[in-house]
């Protein structure tokens, strides 16, 4: 069964982080079993004792009752304390593989919504998952206070444990409601999570400022309401729904006990067992109810962690362990030779969706400069991103010198890579971190950071912070500072810069936000720096940019059409064509004369 | 500003408060969760009340038919406690999900009605909000509702209390009273045990907060490319372990103490619980007490104590007191606020766009030592279009926000017809001027609504009106299902945009704002992103599409921005140019100078810029 394997993970974790308390834990929750029982026993022994004048035995009772009573309550809720010890403890141990291994999926699977949403349930708190998982534990002792039940049940008549019998419709029912409510909360997972950004992004002053302007705040809020009641309304028709067909299983279950009680009337009336065990039937009933009810609300709470516990394996089986760095695949060239050849390539976003890029065959020369040009949404980017290895191609192949991109060693090639994209991250970090993540092994060789952030024209951007590199950014981690659009842009630049042998250097668009004189300067240091690459690495520079002056200066001019190579070839080949490219030429040039 | 916005110094809210949240969710609801509640609590009581009448008859030796109905009873007790139950949960649920969409409404409207940016940009507010968003709490998924409704549940523990007491007290009379003293008393010891995380929740709020960004940083989508391209996972892997530690530990040592402190409190207990069992026991035999009623005692006794240790949903009530305090906070802040403004809308949209004034505005960020705009003097004639260009972090965003009176200035006046900005109606002034943000949102709304945020009211027609003038519905209507689709991967048939398409959506934006009346347009680099072609067609587009609405621009694409009716250049946090593009182009000063940079790539005579040999 899933849910046990799943509560096997649970528990592996629990043992390895905290195995005193899962053993207390254990312990209390046998103890607690026996301790149910001992109140109806208890309260048995008492009465008869009492209707027979027998004080040893009503003082016994008592007894037993009481501290069957203190077991299972106080000792119920020592046992919930450790479990929240062991959740709070394992959980954490948990989110932390989530986040390992979370860098190791795909990017395309963050895009995906089957694959998303796993994600996601994957990362709720690691400490829900844990106890929900621990509510599942309570089902053994369960177990074993039915069958104590039940022994005691067949010791006064061989027809009690038929009690047992009118238990199972009310089971049954129960998963099988459990099924029907799993499928609403799949249904429901867009509508919360459209809300919860929502919600979000009315909160957050980056986009607040915007939503402050015409009255959008009220249309986010409004929307984000409507998907909640949704949401609230179908989980309450699924659940009402579920309490109706399960009622009707409890009714079975309620005259069971009343029959079982009127037998027990019957033989103690005819003298075959005292008062008391009236008294206990009727108490094991309801005793019998309350422990059944709080699996099943137990069990109800621990979907949605099982759900969780489940996408948590998935995503661990989906994805090799980040701490045995895979050398799978071919090794990455020190230098390239040939360069990378696209044949056939065709990508589409969506399985079966439009094609965003369609029969790109294009060979980029070792040690070249490409330019790509095209208009928005031509597919630049995607096959930027195709190049970075972040998505792989839906039709045709990709090879560095030969050996296809998907059989190198992914870790090496991305070692080799750099890329600024069109929206860059902004790092809230320290200054001199946002640009030294670029290059992890020289984050703290300040003096090449410096370096590369003068290339770009970031050093002044470093210069005017209060305490220089060591500014932290951003208000996300601390009262930080911020920047303007070109000025986080710049850091991007600076980062993709930083690494000194790339095979392959993308820069989608890096400086659509830069002003004239920082424009110029950039695409005078690219150029120095491709030719840097060019002849320590003979490694390849792409850009896409929509500024002529830059793209001129490549060796190689790719115009992209709806996903398709219009035209490919230096500036004076495409000048002299008369094509799209020239026209485009044609027209910024016009509109600075 | 510590006295009103830290939390962590201050008394923690009562959980009676959380009532007063609760009635979000309709008195009929509550009443049906109450009783939901209550029946669970009296029903108990009921069936030893029946059980003990039926070993009355058992001892008087009656037949099994003759006690048919109290046998009904009992049956219909357990069958009623269990429809209770299975009706409670979706109810509670349902309920807690209406308290909290109420509240999230409330908080954004909070929010939005903040004066200033750097109020909603206030760490401390940060803080408190970052509370409401999901998995701030990690222990419970539950947010004010939950706490709010376990409250309830709480609240039916006394009048609970009544009837099991009552029934003692008819038996022996002090004994009501004396295990009403007991079930208090776990009671209160119970709750004891669980005070605390509350303090310690709102006191490591902001590691929480920054563990739940770290998370996000790692396996979020925004930055997941660079995370993969510069392999930084591990890297951020061991600062979120480090935001997790010092959070982990601090709940650890308290969770431990608990366990600690229950398990002392296990004997005394137990001795309670004996000396109740004892004096019942002793009463029985003694013959004080008929055996029929001793079932009712034991009965009632037992539901008594059971319901003083009965505070499972204690922790909910935790995780939602620090949510309150916040909440509190920030709507001690709205009333504070309330009054400063004037608030009647003074009429409809303006006429015609109005002169707007900037008078030696200076304006430093809260905390930030530099002072970004030292004394711009500033003049927008109604209907122009008005370029400003300047190198990056000039401060030319700044000024927008200032204009749109998101910011106050920290010296000078932003007038509009000679009233101060602050001064006028905030509502209607956000409704007159409307901005696109360099950084304009990416909301995960269906294309329609993405661009219906610059007027929310408009109808889907005004909105296909508004794409269409700046060349955006061609793009919406080739989306799988067109103006509903989502502008976001992960939802059934929602699709990402590129840089330029999503640019087309902003531009739609301003043109339906200028449509709705907004009298002034604020574009900030609207066409970073895209090709020349679209580039000088948007100009056009939103000239046309602005009607007689004043246009601020800002753009480093100068062959854009020569167009422009007039240009300023802010430099050093002054306007230092302004003029036409051939008069500054005459005037050979900063702006001739950036002009120059970026025509002279076109001259064939020089092609490439020769690269500094020392750079190599
Ligand atoms: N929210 C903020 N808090 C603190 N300082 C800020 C904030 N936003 C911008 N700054 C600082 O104010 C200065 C001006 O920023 P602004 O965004 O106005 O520049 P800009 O002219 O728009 O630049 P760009 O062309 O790069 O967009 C910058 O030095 C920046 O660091
Ligand atoms: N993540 C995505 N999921 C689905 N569709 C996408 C995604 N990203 C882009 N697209 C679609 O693919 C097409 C190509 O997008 P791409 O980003 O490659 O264009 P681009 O040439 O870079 O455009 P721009 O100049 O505007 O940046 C567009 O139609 C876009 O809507
Ligand atoms: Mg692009
Ligand atoms: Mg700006």
């Amino acid at each position: 069964m899933r849910n046990l394997r799943l509560l096997g993970v649970v528990l592996g974790l629990c043992r390895r982080i905290a195995p005193r308390q899962l053993t207390w834990s254990l312990l209390l929750g046998v103890l607690g079993a026996f301790a149910s029982l001992g109140i109806g026993v208890g309260m048995r022994d008492l009465v008869d004792g009492l209707a027979h004048h027998n004080t040893a035995a009503a003082v016994t009772g008592a007894l037993v009752g009481a501290v069957s009573l203190a077991l299972s309550s106080m000792g119920g809720r020592v046992a919930e304390s450790l479990n929240a010890v062991l959740a709070e403890a394992v959980g954490a141990a948990m989110e932390h593989q989530v986040l390992r291994h979370s860098t190791a999926l795909p990017y395309g699977a963050l895009e995906d919504p089957g694959q998303l949403h796993r994600l996601e349930q994957a990362r709720v708190p690691g400490i829900r998952m844990v106890s929900g998982a621990l509510l599942l534990l309570k089902v053994g002792p369960l177990g074993l206070q039915v069958l104590l039940s039940l022994i005691l049940l067949a010791r006064t008549s061989w027809w009690l444990p038929a009690l047992a019998l009118t238990a199972l419709p009310s089971l049954w029912l129960a998963r099988r409601g459990e099924r029907a409510m799993r499928a609403v909360r799949t249904q429901v997972a867009e509508d919360t999570r459209m809300a919860t950004r929502l919600f979000d992004a009315a909160l957050a002053p980056s986009s607040a400022k915007e939503l402050a302007l015409g009255g959008g705040a009220g249309l986010v809020r409004a929307r984000g309401e409507q998907r909640l009641r949704r949401t609230a309304d179908r989980m309450l028709r699924a659940g009402l729904s579920q309490a109706r067909r399960e009622s009707a299983g409890w009714l079975v279950f309620a005259a069971g006990c009343t029959a079982a009680t009127a037998l027990a009337y019957q033989l103690a009336r005819a003298g075959a067992t005292g008062p008391g065990t009236v008294l206990l039937v009727a108490g094991l009933g309801s005793q019998l109810r309350g422990q059944m009810a709080a699996i099943l609300s137990g069990l109800r709470r621990s979907l949605e962690a099982m759900d969780s516990l489940d996408a948590y394996r998935w995503l661990l089986d989906q994805t090799p362990d980040p701490a045995r760095r895979q050398t799978a695949g071919a090794p990455v060239p020190a230098r390239l030779t040939d360069g990378l050849t696209l044949t056939g390539v065709g990508f589409a976003y969506t399985p079966g969706g439009p094609k965003v890029l369609d029969g790109i065959d294009l060979s980029i020369p070792a040690g070249s400069t490409v330019a790509l040009v095209g208009e928005h949404g031509s597919g630049k980017t995607t096959l930027v991103k195709l190049l970075c290895g972040l998505y792989r191609p839906t039709t045709g192949s990709i090879t560095v010198d030969g050996i296809p991109l998907e059989d190198l060693d992914q870790a090496a090639w991305r070692g080799r890579t750099t890329a600024a994209f069109q929206d860059f991250s902004r790092w809230e970090f320290r200054a001199r971190q946002t640009i030294g993540v670029g290059d992890l092994p020289r984050i703290h060789d300040t003096a090449a950071i410096a370096r590369t952030a003068a290339r770009v024209g970031a050093a002044p951007v470093v210069d005017q912070l209060p305490h220089g590199g060591e500014t932290q950014l951003g208000t996300t981690f601390g009262n930080g500072t911020e920047l303007s659009g070109g000025q986080w842009q710049k850091l991007a630049l600076a980062r993709a810069l930083l690494r000194e042998r790339p095979l392959l250097a993308v820069l989608d668009e890096p400086t659509a936000a830069l002003d004239a004189a920082a424009e110029h300067a950039v695409y005078q240091q690219y150029a120095a720096a491709a030719r840097t690459y060019r002849h320590s690495t003979r490694g390849i520079t792409l850009l896409v940019s929509h500024r002529f002056s830059t793209i001129r200066m490549a060796d190689l001019i790719v115009v992209l059409d709806g996903g398709r190579i219009a035209e490919a070839g230096s500036h004076a080949e495409l000048m002299a064509n008369g094509g799209l490219y020239a026209d485009l030429y044609g027209l910024q040039e016009r509109a600075y004369t | 500003m510590r006295d009103i916005g830290s939390g962590g110094g201050g008394r923690p809210p009562s959980r009676w408060r959380l009532l007063r949240e609760a009635r979000h969710a309709g008195p009929a609801l509550l009443i049906a969760v109450a009783a939901c509640q209550l029946g669970q609590v009296l029903l108990p009581t009921v069936s030893s009340v029946a059980l003990g009448m039926l070993v009355t008859r058992l001892v008087r030796g009656e037949e099994v038919g003759a006690v048919l109905g109290l046998l009904a009873a009992i049956g219909a007790a357990l069958l009623g406690q269990q429809v209770l139950q299975l009706l409670q949960v979706p109810l509670t649920a349902f309920a807690e999900r209406r308290v909290d969409l109420v509240l999230r409404a409330e908080i954004s409207v909070l929010v939005d009605a903040l004066p200033t940016l750097d109020r909603l940009e206030d760490p401390q507010l940060q803080d408190d909000l970052a509370q409401f968003r999901t998995g701030a709490i990690a222990w419970m998924n539950s947010g004010i509702g939950g706490g709010a409704l376990a409250q309830l549940g709480q609240a039916a523990y006394y009048p609970a209390l009544l009837l099991p007491a009552a029934v003692l007290s008819g038996i022996t009379w002090w004994w009501g009273p004396a295990l009403l003293l007991i079930s208090i008393g776990i009671r209160i010891g119970t709750e004891r045990e669980v005070i605390g995380f509350e303090r310690l929740q709102t006191a490591h709020r902001a590691a929480t907060r920054r563990t739940r960004a770290w998370g996000e940083l790692i396996a979020g989508r925004r930055d997941a490319k660079e995370v993969r391209v510069f392999a930084l996972g591990d890297w951020l892997l061991e600062r979120s372990d480090e935001a997790q530690a010092e959070r982990l530990a601090a709940f650890l040592a308290k969770r431990q103490a608990m366990v600690r402190t229950q398990a002392g409190r296990f004997a005394v207990c137990l001795a309670v619980v004996v000396a109740v069992e004892l004096t019942v026991a002793g009463a029985g035999l003694a013959g004080a007490v008929p055996l029929g009623r001793i079932a009712t005692v034991l009965g009632a006794a037992t539901a008594m104590i059971g319901a003083g240790f009965g505070l499972g949903s204690a922790l909910s009530i935790e995780a939602a007191l620090p949510m309150v305090g916040a909440l509190d906070r920030m709507r001690a802040r709205a009333a504070q606020d309330k009054g400063r403004r004037p608030a009647a809308l003074e009429g409809a949209a303006a006429a015609r766009p109005p002169r707007i004034r900037f008078h030696a505005v200076r304006f430093g960020y809260p905390g930030a030592p530099r002072e970004v705009l030292h004394g711009v003097d500033l003049e927008l004639v109604p209907g122009e279009v008005l370029a400003v260009v300047g190198v990056n972090g000039a401060g030319k965003t700044t000024l927008t926000k200032l204009l749109a009176g998101l910011y106050e200035p920290t010296g000078g006046r932003v007038t509009v017809e000679g009233t101060r900005v602050q001064e006028l109606p905030q509502t209607w002034w956000r409704r007159q001027v409307h901005a696109v943000f360099q950084d304009f949102a990416h909301l995960e709304m269906s294309a329609a609504d993405n661009i219906r945020i610059a007027a929310a009211e408009a109808g889907d027609a005004q909105v296909r009106r508004a794409a269409a003038l700046v060349g955006a519905d061609t793009l919406i209507d080739s989306l799988p299902h067109g103006w509903e689709t989502i502008l976001a991967r992960g939802y059934t048939g929602g699709v990402e945009l590129s840089g330029g398409q999503w640019q087309r959506i902003a531009l739609a934006r301003a043109a339906l704002a200028a449509e709705h009346g907004a009298r002034v347009l604020v574009l900030d680099e609207p066409t970073a992103n895209l090709d020349i072609r679209a580039e000088l067609a948007a100009y056009e587009q939103i000239v046309a599409a602005r009607g007689t609405a004043t246009v601020v621009l800002i753009s480093h694409r100068l062959s854009t921005v020569r167009k422009a009716d007039r240009i300023v250049v802010l430099d050093g946090g002054r306007i230092t140019e302004s003029g036409t593009h051939e008069h500054l182009l005459a005037a050979g000063g900063t702006y001739a100078e950036m002009f120059t940079l970026q025509a002279a790539q076109f001259d064939q005579t020089q092609p490439t810029p020769a690269v500094p040999e020392a750079t190599r």
